[in-house]
């Protein structure tokens, strides 16, 4: 368990590593993205002693790190905000679309993956397997159109654009958790059949339990924890997907403002963000390991 | 010298040389492919698709750059299928000539992931040890990693554009090529043909061309089928957030996002070219799930 926490945190690191080198050495000279050219030298040093940018690498870094772990984000160079402000207000609504996109794709996706099933290759199957192709091959940008053209526009029911109440979750979260839907559509099923022919489900029909018992209480069990271990491990292609999502609803959330931030060369920002991203997603990939373990005993922690 | 050890093995043992019986087995699983009705259609519609790439310049009725201004955003029409965008161009033959791009960005981009990952796998599998530990170390720290996410931050500083997008996606996205082929490197490394070209004195880099090589490309081919519909999504998102192809190109994000602004007067313009997307992607799909199903089974868990 320990050996896990430790991978985590050397990701973080590293990332951080990458993204400080990155972000702080190849694009042209941030001083004077800020200031543009018509500043005098002595004002240029001056800034520079202010950022820290005079100091060697390492130190700079050193400086950077430990201010990040104190909480101390910078400011962003575009609106002089704290950088720490601004994550905090837009971190909710990004999570709740995420969880809100997750909870749709399971609610719909295990049923529909359990009952596709238990009556393989019935006309149900079919449709179901075709439908959940369908989601996880529609780009995200589009279903988001598609959706915003006929709830938003055509049949005026939903709004369509920025955080109105929570009526604005439906149509992005939808639009997150489609494609999401298919995949978990896929995997239940493929799960469930596994299941279904091992032999302790034998065993359960043996011992004379109803049908219904056998499939709800062993085998969705034993089904369902490569689905929970995937939803927490696809996590970091959620947040992908959310920022392309977040873009097409104007959504204030992190993914949007990562987007912005990248427009505007907006650096504080982005560096923030991604190792904000990064963290959660070591956080999502240990506690999917712990799900796992807590579900399935016969999971050991080592290694 | 494979070739003079090959005549001195006796004739029994010229099957587990070739690597088992793959070969023979692999016409049994292309009829298993051909029963996979969808996976039939898929490669059809790809097939399709390759077609109406060449021939593109025949097909489309338009010009996919003429400007037209006195057919700005026409609705669909005999003349103009997928009617027109705000500059009068033909937006069908504009997502006729999409397809040549989005067929290129998805092979250079996986054909790259292939090349990274490949070679990374092979290397870990092969020498086992501290190189294997490290090897995947940093294999499974790119492979936890957001992928879009750091082709942004990579895009941010390269630039915008198509290569650039490419070469973001590629950095970030090989991960799975490298445990793919150093999960089936171990499982190969210890056999006895294996065993045999290093009697033979083979050097390391002989074995792992001659010998462990083409036994690794069956699970690389399903799984390169497989990445090409994530490369197509995530090439067109780059797009469509305007750090792709830019606008006078006809990539079928790029459209779709310019397409965006004219939702409500020109819906079409947006339309048209996702369905394109769509299209491809389910095609790649329905192929790369058959040849999962017909070549190993194995990599559904993955």
């Amino acid at each position: 368990m320990l050996k896990r926490l430790f991978t985590v945190l050397i990701t973080v690191l590293t990332v951080s590593v990458v993204i400080f080198l990155l972000l702080r050495i190849v694009p042209e000279d941030p001083i004077e993205l800020m200031t543009g050219p018509r500043v005098s030298d002595e004002a240029v040093a001056k800034l520079k002693s202010r950022w820290g940018l005079d100091k060697p690498l390492h130190m700079q870094y050193f400086t950077w790190i430990s201010r990040m772990v104190q909480g101390d984000f910078g400011v962003s160079i575009v609106t002089q905000e704290k950088v720490s402000r601004l994550i905090r207000s837009r971190l909710p609504y990004t999570l709740g679309l995420t969880t809100a996109g997750m909870i749709i794709s399971l609610l719909l996706g295990v049923p529909a993956g359990v009952i596709s099933a238990l009556r393989q290759y019935s006309g149900l199957d079919y449709s179901v397997t075709f439908l959940s192709f369908l989601w996880l091959s529609m780009p995200s940008f589009w279903l988001g159109i598609l959706l915003m053209l006929f709830f938003g526009l055509y049949l005026r029911w939903l709004p369509i654009s920025g955080y109105q109440g929570w009526t604005s979750f439906i149509l992005p979260a939808f639009t997150l958790g489609l494609p999401q839907l298919g995949r978990i559509t896929r995997l239940m099923r493929t799960e469930m059949l596994e299941v279904k022919r091992e032999e302790f489900i034998m065993a359960c029909r043996a011992k004379g339990l109803k049908e219904r018992t056998v499939i709800f209480l062993h085998a969705l069990r034993n089904s369902i924890i490569p689905i929970v271990v995937f939803q927490f491990l696809y996590l970091p292609w959620l947040i992908g997907g959310a920022v392309v999502v977040e873009t097409v609803f104007s959504w204030p959330g992190m993914g949007r403002l990562l987007y912005d931030s990248i427009v505007t060369q907006d650096f504080p920002v982005v560096q923030s963000l991604i190792l904000i991203i990064a963290i959660l997603t070591g956080i999502s990939n240990f506690l999917g390991d712990l799900v796992a373990a807590y579900l399935d005993p016969r999971i050991r922690l080592e290694g | 010298m494979v070739e003079e050890r090959r005549k001195e093995m006796e004739p029994g043992e010229e099957e587990s040389l070739e690597g088992g019986s793959w070969s023979r087995s692999a016409s049994l699983r292309l009829s298993a492919l051909y029963q996979h009705k969808l996976a039939v259609f898929g490669a059809l519609v790809i097939i399709l698709t390759g077609l109406t790439a060449i021939f593109a310049p025949y097909l489309a009725p338009h010009d996919p750059l003429e400007m037209n201004f006195n057919q700005q955003l026409a609705s669909p029409s005999w003349n103009y299928p997928f009617g027109t965008d705000y500059q009068g161009r033909c937006v069908f033959s504009r997502v006729l000539y999409g397809s040549r791009i989005a067929l290129a960005i998805c092979f250079l981009l996986v054909g790259i992931q292939a090349g990274i990952g490949v070679p990374i796998g092979l290397i870990a599998g092969y020498a086992g040890g501290k190189t294997d530990e490290f090897l995947m170390r940093f294999t499974d720290m790119v492979w936890s990693l957001p992928p879009l996410v750091l082709a942004l931050a990579f895009v941010m500083i390269l630039g915008a554009g198509i290569v650039n997008v490419i070469i973001a996606l590629s950095i970030v996205s090989w991960a799975q090529f490298a445990r793919v082929t150093r999960s089936k490197v171990q499982s190969i490394k210890n056999e006895e043909f294996v065993e045999a070209a290093r009697a033979a004195g083979d050097s390391n880099l002989g074995i792992l061309w001659h010998e462990i090589l083409p036994n690794v490309l069956a699970p690389n081919i399903v799984l390169a089928t497989l990445a090409l519909p994530t490369a197509l999504l995530q090439a067109s998102a780059m797009s469509f957030l305007g750090f792709g192809a830019q606008p006078p190109t006809p990539e079928w994000g790029a459209i779709l996002s310019a397409g965006r602004e004219y939702l409500r007067v020109a819906p079409w313009i947006a339309s048209f070219p996702g369905l394109a997307i769509m299209i491809v992607v389910l095609a790649f799909n329905f192929l790369g799930d058959g040849l999962r199903d017909a070549f190993d089974p194995k990599l559904r868990r993955g």
